[in-house]
């Protein structure tokens, strides 16, 4: 008897229904009867854990062991969504060009951010939840990570540093940890950034490109609230920003301003 | 119907029985919210890559002397890519 027949025989499930996931769950609601549900649509079973006597509990341990030692993994829902996700992009090639370009030429803790960056890319193209993607890769590789992040979303790794790379390795070696450590090229406005700091860090980061030459800065946003934040921004500073010349792009709910100094 | 049989089937878990699941298993949290041998509360059990984990990052187990899985992007990137 492998350990699926012994789950069923333990809960006494009476389904000869495909079943492809069991999902061990709580009744949070208390409107279930029975130890489970079954979902003919989908072929899930929901295992009610807190239906369960002591000792049936009990008995699920031997049986959990004996499905991971046929090399299966035991998975939260949301990490299975997303390991199965990862699955199908792994198949993908869009992103190995760059992958394969910025491997050998940049840190391998920034390739990792970068390789998580471009993942979380994809998600946000297809419009999916991706804040706690970037939290994760924040966790994992702080600011640097998440200016990363933020400059591999907007596409600074193939329109900037890749050209860059390609027309002087010299330089690519110069700015790069200056690109990637202090952002030096766009600032990322987001909900909880005063106005102040979009100009405060402008400024801030202007004076460190100058002197490598670089006179341009874009203001990225996200969100209507974002972009209503960096027009109000540009009109509250206006002698400060007549210095530059501007070009916006907007598009749906994303704002790009490019700043190029006179 | 013809049933599926085990090599079919995935386990997965809720985020409200995270910490049952756990004691399921033999394992317990400790007061920095790290995951431990409930036989042995000194002892943190260990992610693929050899890290501590929280009952937080918890986000399930793979076989190998029970394996930890973390929810983390950077982690799930890594186990992806083991075949």
């Amino acid at each position: 008897m492998n350990w699926f027949d012994k789950l069923k025989k333990l809960i006494h499930i009476e389904i000869n229904s495909p079943i492809i996931n069991i999902n061990i769950i709580k009744d949070s609601d208390n409107s279930t009867i029975g130890k489970y549900d079954y979902d003919e649509t989908k072929e899930k079973l929901n295992l009610y854990l807190d239906k369960l006597d002591d000792k049936t509990k009990e008995q699920l341990n031997p049986i959990f062991q004996e499905y991971l030692g046929e090399g299966n993994k035991l998975l939260e829902n949301e990490t299975s969504e997303l390991l199965y996700s990862l699955y199908r992009y792994n198949k993908e090639t869009k992103n190995r060009p760059i992958l394969n370009f910025f491997k050998p030429i940049i840190p391998i803790e920034d390739f990792r951010a970068l390789e998580a960056s471009l993942y979380l890319r994809e998600s946000f193209i297809k419009k999916e939840d991706i804040r706690k993607l970037k939290r994760d890769i924040k966790d994992r590789f702080g600011n640097r990570g998440n200016n990363i992040s933020n400059l591999c979303t907007a596409g600074y790794f193939e329109e900037f540093l890749m050209p860059l790379h390609n027309y002087s390795r010299d330089q690519f070696t110069k700015l790069y940890e200056l690109i990637v450590l202090n952002a030096v090229l766009a600032i990322f406005v987001h909900k909880q950034m005063p106005l102040e700091e979009i100009t405060s860090q402008i400024k801030k980061k202007l004076e460190i490109s100058k002197r490598y030459g670089i006179k341009f800065i874009h203001i990225h946003g996200i969100g209507k609230s974002n972009i209503a934040k960096i027009k109000n921004c540009i009109a509250y500073e206006k002698k400060f920003f007549d210095f530059f010349e501007k070009n916006n792009y907007e598009k749906e709910d994303i704002i790009i301003v490019e700043l190029l100094l006179k | 119907m013809v049933e599926r049989n085990s090599i079919n089937t995935n386990i997965t878990f809720d985020k409200s029985v995270k910490k049952d699941i756990l004691a399921l298993l033999g394992k317990d949290i400790n007061e920095d919210n790290l995951i431990v041998e409930k036989t042995d509360l000194e002892q943190k059990v260990l992610t693929f890559e050899g890290e501590e984990i929280s009952l937080e990052e918890f986000g399930g187990i793979q076989k190998g002397s029970e394996v930890f899985i973390k929810n983390n992007l950077v982690s799930l990137i890594k186990l992806s890519k083991k075949v």
